[in-house]
């Protein structure tokens, strides 16, 4: 396998009313393509700042963010936008859609800025979103028509319509019940079956579970790894009780 | 108490949180201030200014000016009789129009009177230098002088009028009331009696009436009466002014560019309504959560509503007091503008009452504004403020899907934004227009009446010689024409006069006429619709004389010419900014009015390589200097031949000049030797030089014409930048989290700026060309006054291509404010 994500030395450091905050402390990181990597850690480990100068949404304090080859660390606002159009997909915890814009616009005004408008898009948003159980009689929906479950799996539609290289989520079933969330991470194995690199920030052991990799965050450091085959090819409960042991281990 | 002070610290934190746009606004607000306060005060100033001055001066009102053959006493005593007439007296007075200050190269409006025609025309007190009555050449003038011309008590001035120089001490200066004929110049006795040599003498009767007469109707029958005195023709020889409408000679100028400031006013006062409008809509939907804490905190909604006129009472109010103390400068300004064109040079002030009313209409006006909208906070209850209202949840049917769309994503985008936001195009259209309007009509005028080439060629409305020659009338016009052409120098002669007058039966305007054999061989009369005259039944007038006196192409008018009167049929009209009431006629159709009509003028044009100064000097050395100059010269010479010759030359140049007299010889026998000449090289009355005292003249306008249109410009130019930028600004903070979503999605800043600023784009077209046919429907109103303007389509064009331009960069670097949204803040907030 080779390494889609790599850092080098990378902090982030954080100033408040003079305090520095070392988030990130001299990380170096590998996540190979074609992995499903869930970040773990305690609150305030450092995971989602990991997760957002990973994926270029957020400029790194030192050190270096290589995209495959790409040192995207030095890039201008400007061009993180670029980079990101052209190779993240991202799901939040609040999903984030646009309100003014039904289910269709919000998927198509992700997938436009890359690609042109045309019917094999639209098919292709149209299947998507068939794959992730939203059916025809909510693309014309807002927001604030569906429920929160059929707003995260849109946002994922919107995530991956423009086929990103990586995947990146943060707490996607956060804000989600449990069956909503269950949907929600089946979209997620699914994706990942199909060759899709995900990063995921999660402090949920269900939703950990989804992953081949378990990254553990400590005070911006990584303290722990954790590998587990693909999801679905062996027994949950054994494979949950292991990454429970390796949580433990790490003082989860 | 309480309760005002927990209001005002909610509209300060408001002012507080957007302090760019509240200043903007307050910037608005003082421009605004600016000019609605100077416009207003000083159209109510200039109002009251001249009757003011008529007041103190203790001068006339109402004048006849006639020429010295028509004026008899029996014209006074027609008004001793009638019971209409309060007061009255007569004066005569001396005056060149084409003099000019040697100093400062100006054009000078002055005519010379004797002080004791002045004691009686109004009160004469001037402030004199130390000294003054022994002066060798004193002049007093008219106060505004000092200002118009920088002159000081003492100073030398000298005018000079073709290749002749007059040169004074500056005696005194004296407060001028109302008169006609622009600046007094009060001189000695002996200097009006040399200076009487050389300039044209006018009898000028002032006089003031009972209460309830109607002036012109008076100066109808005392036309008559005074024609009926004579047999001379006085068609042209007499010009009434009646109080008011001198009034609205000497301020229209300024009443004018009163008015174009009230319009930019006005077009201020709608930003200011759109803005306010806008700001405090965007603004509720921005705080709607927090308006809910504050319901919820048990502030009521009035109270709530109540912040948001505070605030903007409170940012009204810093601009207003910003702006009325140059608003009052302004008008003080404008007003002494006012005076000194009506040649008053007494200290002017500003009405403070009108500014500040209009200050206080402002205000008022923000009140309303900010209270209508603002009453919107009563919409939202607090359960339904913490679930953001409805504004939020779209039931609607969606605008341009994005699923049909087939442009770029941007612009699909940016139109999506466009249609979402009818109601704020509305307004932001409504200040394009105006805004288009002004800078359109700005732009016509400057291209038009901004370029003195232009002025000076094309809508002069007169021709302009390199040299004039008014001739003796020693020889036929015509054989000295032919004989002028013959010099190799000579390019082209025409034959032509400026002194014949005409009226359109029943209008008592009277016009000036331009008459040529053939207008085909005139160069700067240009007509702007029609064609110039052809036949002896046909005559043509200026563009501003259409529309004054409402005529066509085609129509029939009855030409009134001293008591004779013909038809004649209008062939055009001439684009003419000199003379407004100018008539066109050939020599054969003036003759119908006049058939003894000769012309006494030649208009030379000379091979653009020769000096037109080098060859007055050659046409002085040819045929004589002219004779107002000989006759007031002294004996030269260093023989007693050339001593004679020249004290021949004065006697018979007295003799044309103060008699009349056509033609004289001598012949002098001394110690046998035969000294002989005669009039014969006294040719020229007069020589000037036209094309170079037109040139100046039209560069003084064209300069007042630059300026007023550049001004206007950038006051438009401001005013777009200002509410473009407010509303850039509040998009931005109502669409924050849109705009962090759509970077997280990979959209760039420019990129979103550019959606940002092309909403406007569709609006502003729309706008742009609402206000560019408004410039056009308008333009009929500039052309009464000043002529037709030049419009060239593709120049339009390009000048609303510029306004819309200037709209996307304005809007473009007002939605700057997307860099600085950061991505990550929005995703963890």
């Amino acid at each position: 396998m080779t390494a889609i994500l790599r850092t080098e030395k990378l902090c982030k450091t954080f100033s408040n009313d003079g305090m520095q905050q070392h988030v990130i402390k001299n990380l170096d990181l590998s996540i190979d393509s074609g992995d499903f990597t869930v970040i773990m850690g305690a609150s305030g480990s450092g995971k989602s700042t990991l997760l957002y100068a990973l994926s270029g949404m957020d400029k790194p304090s030192m050190g270096k963010v290589f995209f495959g080859e790409e040192d995207i660390s030095s890039y201008s606002n400007d061009q993180l936008a670029m980079f990101r159009r052209r190779n993240c997909g991202f799901v939040f915890q609040s999903i984030y859609l646009l309100e003014n814009m039904n289910v269709i616009d919000n998927i198509l005004t992700g997938a436009l800025v890359l690609q042109k408008n045309t019917p094999a898009l639209i098919s292709r948003v149209k299947s998507l979103l068939g794959h992730v159980g939203i059916g025809e009689e909510l693309w014309k929906k807002y927001p604030n028509q569906l429920s929160g479950g059929e707003c995260q799996r849109v946002g994922i539609v919107r995530a991956v319509v423009n086929e990103p290289r990586v995947l990146f989520a943060d707490e996607p079933t956060g804000a989600l019940d449990s069956s909503s969330g269950q949907a929600v991470l089946d979209v997620f194995t699914s994706l990942h079956k199909d060759g899709q690199s995900i990063v995921m920030v999660t402090h949920d052991i269900k939703t950990a579970l989804r992953g081949n990799r378990v990254i553990y965050l400590r005070d911006g450091s990584v303290v722990g790894e954790y590998k587990m085959p693909l999801y679905g090819t062996d027994d949950v409960t054994s494979r949950r009780d292991s990454l429970q042991a390796f949580l433990n281990e790490m003082g989860w | 108490m309480v309760k005002m002070d927990k209001i005002t610290r909610l509209s300060l934190a408001k002012i507080k949180r957007a302090k760019k746009e509240s200043f903007l606004l307050c910037i608005l607000v003082m421009i605004c201030t600016i000019l609605l306060s100077s416009s207003v005060s000083s159209l109510v100033g200039i109002g009251k200014m001249m009757p003011s001055i008529t007041e103190e001066t203790g001068c006339y009102r109402n004048f006849v000016i006639m020429g010295q053959d028509i004026y008899s006493d029996e014209c006074l005593g027609y008004l001793s009789e009638n019971s209409s007439v309060s007061s009255y007296d007569h004066f005569s007075v001396i005056m060149d129009p084409l003099l000019k200050s040697k100093d400062g190269d100006m054009t000078v409006s002055l005519c010379f009177l004797r002080s004791s025609d002045e004691e009686r025309s109004e009160i004469f007190e001037p402030e004199v230098v130390e000294g003054a009555s022994s002066l060798e050449h004193p002049i007093y003038l008219d106060s505004s002088c000092k200002r118009s011309m920088g002159l000081s008590l003492g100073d030398e001035v000298t005018y000079t009028s073709g290749k002749r120089e007059y040169s004074f001490t500056v005696a005194g200066f004296f407060d001028q009331g109302l008169w006609p004929l622009g600046s007094k110049a009060v001189v000695s006795d002996e200097d009006y009696s040399y200076l009487e040599q050389h300039m044209d003498r006018y009898e000028i009767v002032g006089m003031d009436f009972a209460p309830g007469v109607d002036a012109n109707k008076f100066f109808k029958s005392y036309e008559e009466y005074c024609k009926g005195t004579t047999l001379n023709d006085v068609s042209s020889e007499y010009m009434s002014y009646a109080y008011k409408d001198l009034i609205d000679t000497y301020t229209f100028n300024m009443s004018l560019l009163s008015g174009i400031v009230a319009c930019m006013a006005g077009v201020t006062i709608l930003a200011i309504l759109v803005m306010i409008r806008y700001r405090i809509v965007g603004d509720i939907r921005e705080q709607i959560v927090s308006i809910g804490v504050l319901e919820a905190l048990g502030y009521k909604s009035a109270e709530i509503s109540l912040s948001y006129v505070v605030e903007y009472l409170i940012v009204a109010g810093v601009g207003a007091v910003l702006g009325i103390v140059p608003g009052v400068m302004f008008s003080s300004f404008l007003m002494t503008n006012a005076a000194t064109t009506a040649h008053y040079g007494g200290d002017i002030k500003a009405p403070l009452l009108p500014a500040f009313l209009s200050v206080l209409g402002i205000l008022l006006f923000v009140l309303l504004i900010s209270h209508t909208r603002a009453r919107a906070v009563r919409k939202y209850p607090p359960v339904k403020a913490f679930r953001k209202g409805i504004e939020t949840h779209h039931f609607k049917k969606t605008i341009l899907p994005l699923e049909k769309s087939r442009s770029n994503i941007h612009i699909s985008l940016a139109l999506k934004g466009f249609f979402e936001n009818a109601k704020q195009n509305i307004g932001l259209g409504v200040c394009i227009a105006a805004v288009t309007l002004t800078v359109v009509i700005s732009f016509m005028m400057a291209n038009t009446l901004g370029n003195k080439d232009n002025l000076l060629n094309n809508i002069c409305g007169h021709e302009l010689a390199d040299i004039r020659i008014e001739t003796t009338g020693l020889i036929s016009t015509e054989d000295f024409a032919n004989e002028l052409l013959a010099m190799p120098e000579v390019s082209k002669v025409l034959m032509t006069s400026d002194s014949e007058y005409i009226k359109i039966a029943d209008a008592d305007i009277p016009m000036l006429l331009d008459i040529y054999d053939d207008f085909s061989s005139t160069t700067n009369i240009i007509v702007s619709e029609g064609r110039l005259p052809e036949h002896d039944n046909e005559i043509a007038f200026t563009v501003q004389g259409k529309f004054i006196q409402n005529m066509e192409v085609g129509d029939t008018v009855m030409v009134e010419y001293g008591k004779i009167r013909k038809e004649y049929v209008v062939t055009g009209f001439v684009n003419s900014v000199v003379n407004a009431s100018a008539g066109y006629m050939t020599s054969s159709g003036f003759r119908r009015l006049d058939p003894l009509y000769t012309p006494d003028i030649l208009d030379i044009y000379l091979d653009p390589s020769v000096d037109a100064s080098s060859f007055a000097s050659v046409l002085e050395s040819r045929y004589g200097k002219d004779i107002a100059d000989i006759s007031s010269g002294e004996v030269t010479g260093d023989t007693m031949e050339e001593r004679i010759r020249s004290a021949a030359d004065i006697k018979m140049a007295e003799a044309m000049v103060e008699n009349g007299v056509s033609y004289m010889e001598y012949s002098i026998e001394v110690d046998g030797q035969i000294i002989s000449g005669s009039t014969n090289t006294m040719r020229i009355d007069k020589l000037t030089f036209q094309r170079a005292d037109y040139a100046e003249i039209m560069d003084q306008f064209g300069s007042v014409i630059g300026t007023v249109t550049t001004s206007l410009t950038i006051v438009a130019a401001v005013v777009v930048m200002i509410i473009l930028s407010i509303l850039m600004e509040n998009t931005i903070r109502k669409q924050y989290r849109e705009l962090g979503i759509m970077k997280g999605l990979g959209y760039t800043s420019r990129e979103l700026m550019f959606q940002m600023s092309f909403r406007i784009v569709p609006v502003a077209v729309i706008a742009a060309l609402v206000g560019t046919f408004l410039s056009f429907v308008s333009m009929g109103l500039i052309e009464m006054v000043l002529g037709k303007l030049s419009v060239s389509v593709p120049a339009v064009a390009v000048v609303v291509i510029c306004v819309l331009l200037f709209c996307f960069f304005c809007a473009y670097t007002g939605a700057r404010k997307i860099k600085k949204i950061s991505v990550y803040e929005l995703m963890t907030e």
